[in-house]
């Protein structure tokens, strides 16, 4: 089985061979955790989300109609984001007002020590469609062409809004 | 050109995505413009740290979480198989039963004697046969009696009490699964419908959750919206409990 294409496994888990399903469970949790980790900042909601992506592909089996797998999965965990994103909103709001404040100090105090922290509070002030691309593009290495099928727009137009979002993070990341 | 439009292309330049005339056209640019060299520079270093990001691996509990839940929807999925094959098993038996039947019934009739007692008779049979599957202690069995009260119509009180017993006490939510969606056959009577409400404010199992909330949608019970809006403020509720109860009560409200 381990030879499979994630499409023809995908089809026969659809079919109702839904053991399968652990093969791209092995496959793609890995990268699928750590899109929600860059874009919640928070690992207990990223196993949860996770989790839910591979609820989402057993309920919505059906709707799979044989197109590029990662494209379809990555669309469901996009969605499961944006709920997530809505309902806790107002919650988050707070939580980035503190947030301000803390990496304020630490920039201060550690002198730019951890960079990789660094850059984590820098990609949690953009906006979720700007931190998106980038995390789909720079560290998840999605193709535009294929972002550009994920996220229903032109593949001109997210290497365009891409490139901004990471001048955007750049002057983010040097300011604070 | 600007250094503006320049510099828009940047990340295409070090991604070596640019046609041969645009990036020609950066690098002569570069030769004479110190501005966009410095701009390139800090562009080159913080795609470094960007690019050094390296992937976290999540914890165990993911890994046995997924296992559970994967365990858990094969279970679910597993007794409709049997259901199926069962009641085709069952339908043809019943085709041939019913053909005996009626030459059975032909020649007694042809002896001026009334067959109508009997077939009454077969029809009790077949219900004491369900209620006893229902209470049966294997849970394969009683989901097989579940599923064979699909047959029966609503006058058949005894049978439909028989399943609301099962939504409300049985151990096994598979047992408590297939009840619900059976009765939901049953939702003209208002007991049907108070006993789905009921079961979903008490019901602890999520599956068994969402498929109440599914079928109470459906059958459009508006007096289930409270609950459902309790189950959407409990801390408790799962997060995929909340989004079936965000998907149906619009179609409530």
């Amino acid at each position: 089985m381990k030879h499979l294409t994630d499409e023809e496994i995908m089809l026969q888990i659809a079919d109702g061979k839904l053991d399968l399903l652990t093969i791209l469970f092995n496959r793609y949790h890995v990268r699928i955790y750590n899109f929600f980790n860059k874009m919640t900042h928070n690992k207990m909601v990223s196993e949860d989300l996770t989790q839910d992506v591979f609820l989402k592909i057993i309920k919505y089996k059906a709707s799979y109609k044989n197109g590029n797998f990662a494209a379809w999965v990555y669309t469901i965990a996009r969605n499961i984001f944006s709920t997530h994103y809505q309902k806790t909103k107002k919650q988050r709001a707070n939580e980035i007002g503190d947030d301000l404040l803390k990496s304020d100090e630490t920039t201060v105090s550690e002198n730019r020590e951890d960079e990789l922290d660094h850059l984590q509070k820098a990609l949690q002030k953009l906006k979720s469609s700007e931190r998106e691309l980038i995390v789909m593009h720079r560290f998840q290495e999605i193709k535009y062409d294929q972002i550009a099928q994920i996220i229903g727009s032109s593949e001109n137009a997210v290497k365009v809004k891409t490139h901004r979002a990471i001048k955007k993070l750049k002057e983010i990341y040097f300011q604070i | 050109m600007k250094c503006n439009d320049i510099q828009h292309k940047f990340t295409g330049f070090l991604d070596k995505s640019l046609t041969e005339v645009a990036n020609s056209e950066i690098k002569k640019h570069l030769k004479s413009c110190t501005n966009c060299n410095q701009e390139l520079e800090e562009l080159k270093s913080f795609l470094a740290v960007l690019d050094s990001q390296e992937m976290e691996t999540p914890s165990a509990n993911l890994r046995s979480n997924f296992n559970k839940m994967l365990a858990q929807e094969i279970e679910t999925v597993t007794p409709k198989v049997i259901q199926l094959k069962l009641q085709q098993d069952w339908k043809s038996y019943l085709k041939i039963a019913a053909s005996i039947v009626i030459i059975i019934g032909a020649f007694l009739f042809g002896k001026h004697q009334s067959n109508i007692p009997q077939i009454v008779s077969i029809k009790n049979e077949n219900q004491e046969e369900v209620l006893a599957l229902l209470e049966n202690s294997s849970a394969s069995k009683r989901i097989l009696g579940v599923s064979d009260a699909e047959e029966f119509t609503k006058k058949d009180t005894k049978i439909i009490e028989a399943l609301i017993n099962r939504l409300f006490f049985d151990k096994n939510a598979n047992v408590r699964l297939a009840a619900a969606e059976t009765l939901s056959k049953f939702s003209s009577e208002i007991i049907v419908r108070d006993a789905l409400i009921k079961s979903l404010e008490t019901d602890e199992n999520s599956t068994v959750q969402i498929e109440l909330i599914r079928i109470l949608a459906k059958i459009q019970e508006k007096r289930a919206i409270e609950s459902m809006q309790k189950l959407l403020k409990n801390e408790e509720t799962p997060q995929f409990v909340k989004q079936q109860v965000e998907l149906n009560l619009p179609n409530l409200l």
